[in-house]
């Protein structure tokens, strides 16, 4: 609506209730701070026409008005901004350090845990982690165009609990959320639990003491450097996407991978070529994948031997048609329509140790996995369009509008095979993960 | 004593911008009614048409629907631009 108002049509759109603020944000971001907008009492998703008629006839007369007058300003509540070098008086430093935790919480510049306090001396040590200068912008961080410079990098990273040497990874992953092919404004900013999973390979592995084997994904010691890498992202999403919490993120319930998500990949267990490799990255580069996933669900398997029967367990896993990326690609592909790039939706496959022994036994490459998964983890066609808009899949795909007349067609959750990414992590257990992804992987250099 | 700490927070870069003058009347305007594919929107974009049209003589509207996306199908600058040849208001929906 904003690049309407921009060519000079005017415009008016219904905007729910409790999404109001989130509008006149992102209208101020887009630029144009007084978009008009009609509010009705609920969203409208989920509703019959004959639901949705009456909102529309208490809004009627308002957006009309819209239409042809123009709309008082009301300005986006917005905080003071606090100085760029914040004094915080107490009587000792312990205190010190709990009253600047509460000020940061009251700012919503926190995660909710205990943050570490960005002093000039710890920046400063942060920064000499990069030869970058300070004031170098990475890049322009949606979805509320935050600049990136390598100093706010560092201030969040101290926060979250990182070091200096870590500090390249954040600012490659930072590189790779702001490539549009990554969709940052639309993985942000949506009611859907988006959480961005950091997948890291080469040498800094070992190097970082990044944890790749047992309970890479959890918490405790051994992932003690995954868990401040992942949340030092997620701070970046907050304080410099400005992604916040029901404001400019939207999502509905939330979810505990969005706190921080970080592993390496275990290659020692792996049969096949490292994951970066597989990008196009050299064997001894070190390399930042990062990777928006919805949900992680266990692919347990403590019985198959073969690949076979491994993959049909993951295939089960695969069909989850409640996940929003399960099938979407028959209503298309995410979007951004400033870079008009368009992706697919992926999955990532995390094969534990012993699932890998099985394939390594067998010679499948990842090609057959994922040829396999391609042509197993499907679903009838009446079931994945029952949760697709009808109007998209008929506009996105022309030549398969022929499946209206055979519902019962098995249709692949995902569009192609190299849809299904596979690495391998993990410790010793019959224990796969199945991560659905939002878009597709991008990967960075760490320099 | 005191702690000072650095501001975490990224400035913006805001685009610079601003909204279309309104209409005078609708009588006899083409309104577009701009889908983003979001569940429920077609039906209020639909319902709101009916309403204008029966209320001011000879407006017409049309529907139009991003030209990228899935399930959120986007407007991009060249969609903007001709649509912007072919309407003179538009009403939108975002379902949330």
């Amino acid at each position: 609506m904003a690049e309407m108002e921009k060519v000079g049509v005017p415009t008016v759109a219904f905007v729910a209730r409790s999404f109001e603020k989130d509008w006149q944000a992102s209208a101020k971001v887009f630029g144009v701070k007084a978009l008009p907008w009609v509010t009705v009492p609920r969203p409208i998703v989920g509703l019959t026409a004959e639901d949705i008629h009456p909102l529309v006839d208490a809004a009627f007369d308002t957006l009309v008005k819209r239409l042809t007058q123009p709309m008082a300003h009301e300005a986006v509540e917005e905080k003071a901004v606090p100085a760029e070098v914040i004094a915080i008086e107490a009587e000792d430093r312990y205190a010190a350090l709990e009253h600047m935790n509460h000020m940061f919480l009251d700012q919503g510049w926190g995660d909710g845990f205990p943050l570490w306090a960005p002093t000039r001396e710890r920046v400063d040590a942060m920064l000499r982690g990069t030869k970058r200068a300070p004031s170098e912008t990475v890049v322009v961080l949606a979805p509320g165009k935050g600049l990136a410079t390598v100093e706010k990098i560092a201030v969040n990273a101290v926060m979250a609990g990182c070091q200096p040497e870590h500090l390249p990874v954040l600012l490659a992953a930072v590189e790779a959320i702001g490539d549009p092919r990554f969709m940052m404004r639309n993985v942000a900013m949506s009611t859907g639990a988006h959480a961005p999973l950091m997948i890291v390979n080469g040498p800094i592995v070992d190097k970082l003491g990044i944890n790749s084997g047992r309970c890479a994904l959890g918490p405790g010691a051994p992932s003690a450097v995954n868990t401040v890498l992942g949340r030092a992202i997620r701070l970046i999403y907050m304080n410099v996407g400005h992604a916040y919490p029901g404001h400019m993120d939207l999502d509905t319930l939330g979810s505990p991978t969005k706190y921080s998500m970080c592993l390496g990949e275990n290659t020692d267990a792996s049969p096949w070529e490292p994951f970066h490799v597989e990008k196009g990255f050299e064997r001894e580069a070190s390399v930042v994948t990062m990777f928006t996933t919805y949900a992680l669900s266990e692919v347990e398997d403590n019985y198959g031997t073969t690949p076979q029967a491994l993959l049909n367990t993951t295939s089960l896993s695969a069909r989850n048609a409640g996940v929003k990326s399960v099938g979407y690609w028959l209503c298309g592909w995410r979007a951004d329509p400033d870079a008009r790039v368009q992706v697919k939706d992926k999955h990532l496959l995390i094969v534990c140790p012993v699932h890998a022994a099985v394939y390594k036994k067998h010679k499948w490459s990842k090609q057959d996995v994922r040829d396999y998964l391609y042509k197993h983890a499907r679903m009838p066609f009446e079931q994945l369009i029952a949760k697709t808009e009808a109007a998209a899949f008929r506009k996105s795909h022309p030549q398969l509008q022929w499946l209206w007349g055979s519902p019962q067609t098995l249709i692949p959750v995902l569009e192609t095979p190299d849809c299904f990414e596979i690495m391998v992590a993990g410790g010793m257990g019959g224990r796969s993960t199945y991560s659905y992804g939002a878009g597709e992987p991008v990967s960075r250099l760490i320099e | 004593m005191k702690l000072h700490v650095l501001n975490p927070v990224a400035q913006k870069v805001e685009e610079k911008g601003s909204s279309a003058p309104r209409l005078p009347n609708l009588e006899g305007k083409h309104i577009g009614l701009y889908w983003n594919f979001k569940a429920g929107g077609d039906a209020a974009l639909k319902h709101a048409g009916e309403l204008l049209k029966s209320r001011y003589a000879g407006l017409e509207t049309k529907l139009y629907v991003g030209s990228i996306g899935g399930s959120n199908h986007f407007l991009t600058k060249d969609d903007a631009k001709r649509i912007s040849g072919e309407c003179v208001g538009m009403i939108g929906s975002t379902a949330d």
